[in-house]
């Protein structure tokens, strides 16, 4: 029964997406409104479906219903019941359905939060791009992932459960689904970001409609790496925190654009500056998502943490192409209009520092996706398989690093648009330097003479605090 | 007012600032392309199965590759050239080859569990060889010194982990 109800929640899924794309489209085309409001309701049928489809899962998962192949071959009735609850996204078809049910989710709240302006051109595509990328994992769903074949499990059948290693710490249960707010949410900005292209209503009205979807996904996808980091510390003995291991650099790229992102928006905001840029990390970082699940779905990168090889890759590829190719062609479309309106008036401003800041996260991304894909083109190439190692991440990453944490002190001393003294940057720059230096000679000494670092650090602190006032 | 005509010695052509500023920018870029082209040389490992590992050990002799595999039965913990070492064996496709990890292995590291090393051949045979109920025991061994344990979502029973062992002949 659980197999049947979960095959058509995800039939009804991938149904109502369709004929909600097709209201869309049918209502921008004609002008016809009604199509457009009629949309909730297939938005509605998507938020069932999902919650459905996955509420099943669980159930078949808690109930050992062992005639559904997943749990046949991912559950057990000796797992403890936490973890027979995560078993869902342990395993990859569970874990696509956790997406969609996270993706109806925000389309859900999308769809809530503009319900007074379906109407609207602009939140009309928005939908539409959501509704889309529906369609694409509900396909997923239907297909290569299709979570709910039917097994016949003989008497005292009993499965094997999830990987032993998967069933050792707590995060289990919190990591993955924290992370999976912080991929999909990026969604929502990416789909106003082309709606924004699509129609041509480039102003910064949607910026500020989407900032806090975009703060949503960031601060989750900045928690779930911290998770996972603190987990691969407590019990994997991955070296520590970070092993710069592909999966791990799948999740840092979209969060490093996401941040570079973060910080230029507010130029934009302020000043109208940069916008082809914005639009351009905005999608980069939807794209990265994308492509961060297809390297961890598909098998073509050797990696400790990634899931079974599956027929879901091309799929995945296929798709990350689709959306390069759509945003370039959509920023390249728009690029007249997307002129900034003003300049940046000199390097040492605050809106200049952004720019650096922008310019180094942007560098930090691209080290560590040639790093991550680099494998895959040498095997491409001579059909060697390699990986790349710690150092070459390290010495490449770590100047970046310092850079970032340099400009983090001195962007809050400069000059902000047209206002304020000049900028103090030699002098305030200078001490709050040598403020954050003694820091750490004071903290390192603390160390070494075994008193509390806390009580010794104060001094240090002084001129950067003098600096500051 | 009677206007100067006076011939006036000629200014060197400038360079236009533009044409430097690009310069400079191509200059940077190239330097950064060869940096990022060295570093990404020297931080490349190549990738072996266990069998792959001790079919191309000829070639490999003394380089630095990762090799992934499955310790079987019987871990020795012993001290290689005054560090803490374990010591075991790998096996692939009924192809044996003997390991000596130097440093502390990962918390997670057991037989039947796979993890992935990196490190180079070594001639000779590491301490507590003769303890191991399957060693290669082939005059060569691996010395590695950097080991993570292999964390995805492929599913082995005890069940299947004992029959992988039995595979190569050893009883698990």
């Amino acid at each position: 029964m659980n197999a049947s109800l979960g095959a058509l929640f995800v039939a009804l899924g991938l149904a109502a997406s369709l004929l909600g794309v097709f209201s869309l489209v049918r209502g921008l085309a004609t002008g016809d409104e009604r199509f457009l409001w009629r949309v909730r309701w297939f938005v509605a049928a998507v938020l069932v479906a999902a919650v459905g489809q996955f509420a099943v899962m669980e159930r078949a998962l808690i109930t050992r219903d062992f005639t559904v192949a997943f749990v046949a071959e991912h559950g057990s009735h000796r797992t403890p019941a936490l973890f027979n609850f995560a078993t869902l996204w342990s395993a990859l078809e569970g874990s696509i359905l956790l997406w969609v049910l996270i993706l109806a989710g925000y389309v859900g709240m999308v769809t809530w939060r503009f319900r007074q302006r379906l109407n609207d051109k602009m939140v009309a595509w928005a939908l539409l791009v959501l509704l889309l990328v529906c369609v694409f994992f509900f396909l997923l769903l239907a297909g290569p992932a299709f979570p709910f074949a039917k097994f016949s499990p003989w008497a005292g059948y009993d499965g094997p459960g999830p990987n032993p290693l998967l069933q050792n710490h707590l995060l289990m249960a919190f990591h993955p689904p924290v992370l999976y707010l912080g991929y999909v949410g990026f969604t929502v900005p990416f789909a106003f970001a082309l709606a924004s292209l699509i129609t041509g209503r480039l102003g910064e009205g949607w910026l500020l409609e989407t900032r806090r979807w975009t703060l949503i996904a960031w601060g989750c996808l900045s928690v779930g790496i911290l998770l996972g980091a603190w987990w691969s510390y407590e019990v994997l003995g991955w070296g520590g925190y970070w092993a710069w291991d592909p999966v791990e650099n799948a999740s840092l790229l979209p969060w490093l654009t996401g941040t570079a992102y973060l910080h230029s928006v507010m130029v934009q905001e302020r000043r109208g500056m940069l916008r082809v840029w914005n639009l351009s990390l905005l999608c980069a970082t939807f794209a990265l998502t994308i492509l961060g699940t297809f390297l961890t779905r598909s098998g073509v990168i050797e990696s400790v943490h990634t899931f079974t090889e599956s027929g879901i890759g091309p799929m995945f590829l296929a798709f990350f192409a689709l959306i390069v190719v759509v945003t370039v062609g959509l920023i390249a479309w728009r690029g007249d209009v997307l002129r900034a309106e003003g300049r940046i008036d000199a390097v040492a401003s605050r809106t200049g520092a952004f720019l650096v800041n922008n310019l180094l996260f942007a560098g930090f991304a691209f080290v560590v996706l040639l790093g991550t894909l680099y494998p895959l083109l040498v095997e491409a190439a001579n059909g060697d398989r390699i990986s790349v190692g710690n150092p070459y991440f390290e010495r490449m990453t770590m100047p970046i690093g310092f850079m970032l944490l340099f400009l983090m002190a001195m962007a809050p001393l400069c000059r902000g648009a047209g206002r304020g003294p000049r900028c103090s940057l030699v002098v305030c720059g200078g001490r709050r330097l040598a403020g954050s230096w003694s820091c750490w000679l004071v903290w390192g000494w603390g160390c070494v003479v075994g008193r509390p670092p806390w009580r010794l650090v104060w001094p240090g602190l002084l001129p950067a605090g003098r600096c500051a006032r | 007012m009677a206007e100067d005509l006076t011939p006036q010695p000629s200014r060197p052509p400038r360079l236009p600032r533009r044409r430097g500023s690009v310069a400079i920018i191509v200059l940077v870029l190239a330097a950064l392309i060869a940096v990022l082209a060295v570093t990404l040389g020297d931080a490349t490992l190549v990738f072996y199965e266990v069998d792959e590992a001790v079919e191309e050990r000829p070639e490999l002799l003394a380089s630095r590759f990762r090799v992934v595999g499955t310790p079987l039965p019987g871990l020795v913990e012993t001290r290689l050239d005054g560090e803490a070492a374990v010591v075991f064996t790998f096996c692939a496709s009924g192809v044996f080859a003997d390991v000596a990890h130097v440093g502390d292995p990962a918390e997670l590291f057991q037989p039947g569990v796979p993890v992935v090393l990196q490190g180079s051949w070594q001639a000779g045979s590491p301490p507590g060889l003769a303890s191991l109920p399957a060693a290669a025991n082939d005059g060569w061994f691996l010395r590695t010194d950097h080991m993570v344990v292999k964390h995805d979502n492929d599913y082995r029973t005890d069940e299947e982990r004992t029959a992988d062992i039995d595979a190569c002949g050893v009883t698990g």
